[in-house]
């Protein structure tokens, strides 16, 4: 599939492998800081946001290559889709700074109460005059100490329902009242900035409200409905390189045991069975089909792949699997069944979807 | 003999919750103060010989002391793993008063596990200090010594990782020894093994029973309870071929097909939280597959072999 996008692929695998060196790919993961002459050069060359497919081949080959490094480069723009559909000129206005790489945008929902539980979130948004004064915490933010706007869902009023009474603010980080502390220690991924934040008495105004007062969990929803299909492309990549490498390895040792035969059959199926499923999801975008279980159903399988995958390489690697970065394939993958939805909760999504259209 | 290893059980529990902080010893290693106690409290001479200051224990209480020091400290458990594979290796050997020192603390053990060597240097080596290792090398057992490259570890983090280049080497045997001595170590292996992925679970129990979603305990979830409660009684018929009818190369075999997922599974239940070295859950997951590396790459063909009793399985 996709076939006539090859010439892009190319051009983003050739920039992946150029820079992505394996000495950047150690220095960024062991040091946990954000690459941000590495975003910089990728502007204009690999990264290409005109269309779903271009996005979903970018962070793919990109993440082959290296996760932590490719989502680092990609995500400057998260949450965008949700101005896009849904924010003023005004918002648009910065999001034009946001699309030519001039700003960096990020998305607070979970906080630390929350995880997976969005309509339970506790962050407040009370209208005063013409603004409105938040208050509250966000946690695992991506792009937290590095955004130069975060869009936030906050609570405005009080609803029988949990879900109702949420909006979604476009939040200038210079704020007073604003601050964000980088979050060190992760498993994998250590290159792309993940903060704390605190939302303290910060003023922002009415024209920062996107969309609707009261709409923020279906926009939020919408959004995942869209974000969740680029995760699926950050696992596939991770599967797909940690096939090379074990590849890679198989081949240089001359292994032709049958076991190891079988084990590259079954990953590269299940790859296969994954991009399927990625593509598809993202053929719904291109179409403005609306799926969740096609798209929650490519995150979670795709997540999973990409950590069996890693688990696989490494099991056929052994203790050589470093040569290969499997160490660190192995610890980014680990994310794909975790953010934007565990897998529980794709499985939940996928399992209401069809239940809820008898 | 079951009260005696209850008792020596709770023992360990004891110092290991006052004395093996993992995230510390992780990002600091092991030093020789921690490495003295480990000597006193029989962790890692327990099985040795009392020629060598050893304890001479029952081998089910040496697997016992590690399974219970593994809940707690996974590199802890591997160092003592190490350190008898080393006693074990150099058995009968010219160096083999090397042993008491090891038993004592006044030496680290340090082994290199894979057969890999490139001219003049050794890979893979697992070390706490110093510049010597035992290494196989062509079919022989040697006592080589050198400078070590230090290389980051996936997990066990606590013990250093890396490759030794090697500026003398003593032969002091042949492979035979040191395959001999892992034989030997399996049944510690494997109580490791169980250890680890206890530790891993009991974290995750704990957790469900206080995190809330959806105003919700997450215990009450049938996902998270059904594979906390499947993954128990997993355990519980490792630890009956372990410790009950002592098919070894069975406990081998269910524990190279659950760990990873056991391990994988604590982290899922703790959601972004477990992605964070800080909540501690993590690192079992590096942990298991690290292990699974280092001692189990072969239990297919082990088993296999042992089922049919004659070579199987080698196409």
């Amino acid at each position: 599939m996709f076939e006539e996008y090859d010439d892009f692929r190319k051009k983003v695998k050739e920039f992946a492998l150029e820079n992505f060196t394996d000495d950047n790919i150690r220095k960024y993961d062991k040091d946990e800081i954000y690459p941000e002459e590495l975003r910089k050069k990728g502007i204009n060359s690999a990264i290409d946001m005109t269309n779903p497919i271009k996005i979903v081949i970018g962070i793919e080959e990109l993440c082959r290559v290296d996760a932590g490094l490719g989502i680092s480069v990609t995500t400057p723009y998260f949450g965008n889709e949700v101005i896009n559909l849904f924010g003023n000129d005004a918002q648009k206005k910065i999001l034009s700074d946001v699309m030519s790489g001039k700003k960096i945008l990020g998305l607070g929902v979970t906080e630390p109460s929350g995880g997976s539980d969005v309509a339970g979130i506790k962050t407040t948004a009370v209208k005063s005059g013409n603004k409105y004064i938040i208050n509250g915490s966000k946690i695992f933010i991506t792009n937290g100490s590095i955004a130069d706007y975060i869009l936030v869902l906050a609570r405005t009023s009080n609803e029988s329902k949990r879900h109702l009474g949420l909006s979604v603010f476009l939040v200038d980080t210079k704020s007073k009242g604003f601050s964000a502390s980088k979050l060190h220690g992760k498993l994998g991924v250590r290159a792309t900035d993940t903060a704390e934040l605190k939302f303290n008495n910060l003023e922002v105004d009415e024209s920062m409200l996107v969309g609707e007062e009261g709409m923020g969990f279906y926009y939020i929803m919408i959004f995942f409905d869209i974000s969740r299909v680029y995760v699926a492309a950050q696992a596939l990549g991770i599967a797909e390189g940690a096939f090379d490498a074990m590849m890679k390895y198989v081949k240089s040792n001359n292994i032709k045991d049958e076991n190891t035969m079988f084990e590259i059959a079954k990953l590269y199926t299940r790859i296969q069975a994954a991009k399927l499923l990625t593509y598809n999801a993202t053929m719904n975008l291109v179409n403005s089909v609306t799926k969740p279980e096609d798209t929650s159903a490519a995150k979670a399988y795709a997540g999973e792949t990409a950590v069996y995958a890693a688990e696989k390489a490494l099991e056929v690697t052994g203790l050589s699997g470093y040569k290969y970065n499997l160490d660190i394939v192995f610890r980014n993958a680990k994310i794909m069944e975790i953010w934007e939805g565990t897998t529980d909760v794709e499985n939940l999504i996928i399992a209401r979807t069809l239940l809820k259209g008898d | 003999m079951e009260d005696e290893i209850n008792i020596i059980r709770d023992n360990i529990k004891e110092f290991s919750s006052k004395n093996l902080d993992e995230k510390d010893i992780e990002s600091k290693g092991i030093d020789n103060d921690l490495i003295e106690k480990l000597s006193s409290q029989g962790i890692i001479n327990s099985n040795v010989s009392s020629k060598y200051g050893g304890l001479e224990l029952d081998k089910k209480a040496s697997m016992a002391i590690i399974e219970e020091v593994s809940k707690y400290s996974p590199s802890v458990a591997l160092y003592a793993y190490i350190s008898g594979i080393y006693i074990k290796s150099i058995e009968n050997s010219e160096i083999e008063d090397i042993s008491a020192d090891i038993a004592s603390g006044k030496k680290t053990a340090a082994v290199s596990f894979s057969n890999k060597n490139d001219g003049d240097k050794i890979y893979d080596v697992f070390f706490i200090k110093g510049n010597d290792a035992l290494a196989v090398i062509n079919n022989d057992l040697f006592y080589v010594s050198g400078t070590y490259e230090v290389r980051e570890s996936l997990g066990f983090r606590g013990i250093k990782f890396g490759d030794l280049k090697v500026e003398t080497k003593k032969k002091i045997g042949n492979s035979e020894s040191f395959i001999k001595a892992l034989k030997y170590m399996d049944p510690e292996l494997c109580a490791m093994s169980i250890g680890l992925m206890y530790g891993s679970m009991e974290k995750a129990f704990e957790y469900s029973k206080i995190r809330k979603l959806f105003n919700t305990k997450i215990k009450d979830f049938g996902p998270v309870a059904y594979t906390i409660s499947d993954i128990m009684s997993k355990l519980d018929i490792i630890k009956y071929y372990l410790y009950g009818n002592g098919r070894i190369d069975f406990a081998k075999n269910f524990i190279s097909s659950i760990i990873i997922d056991v391990t994988r599974a604590a982290v899922n239940i703790h959601g972004g939280y477990g992605f964070f070295t800080d909540f501690g859950i993590e690192k079992y997951y590096r942990d298991s597959v690290t292990l699974k590396s280092l001692g189990f790459m072969n239990i297919k063909r082990e088993l296999s072999d042992s089922i049919y009793g004659e070579k199987s399985g080698f196409i």
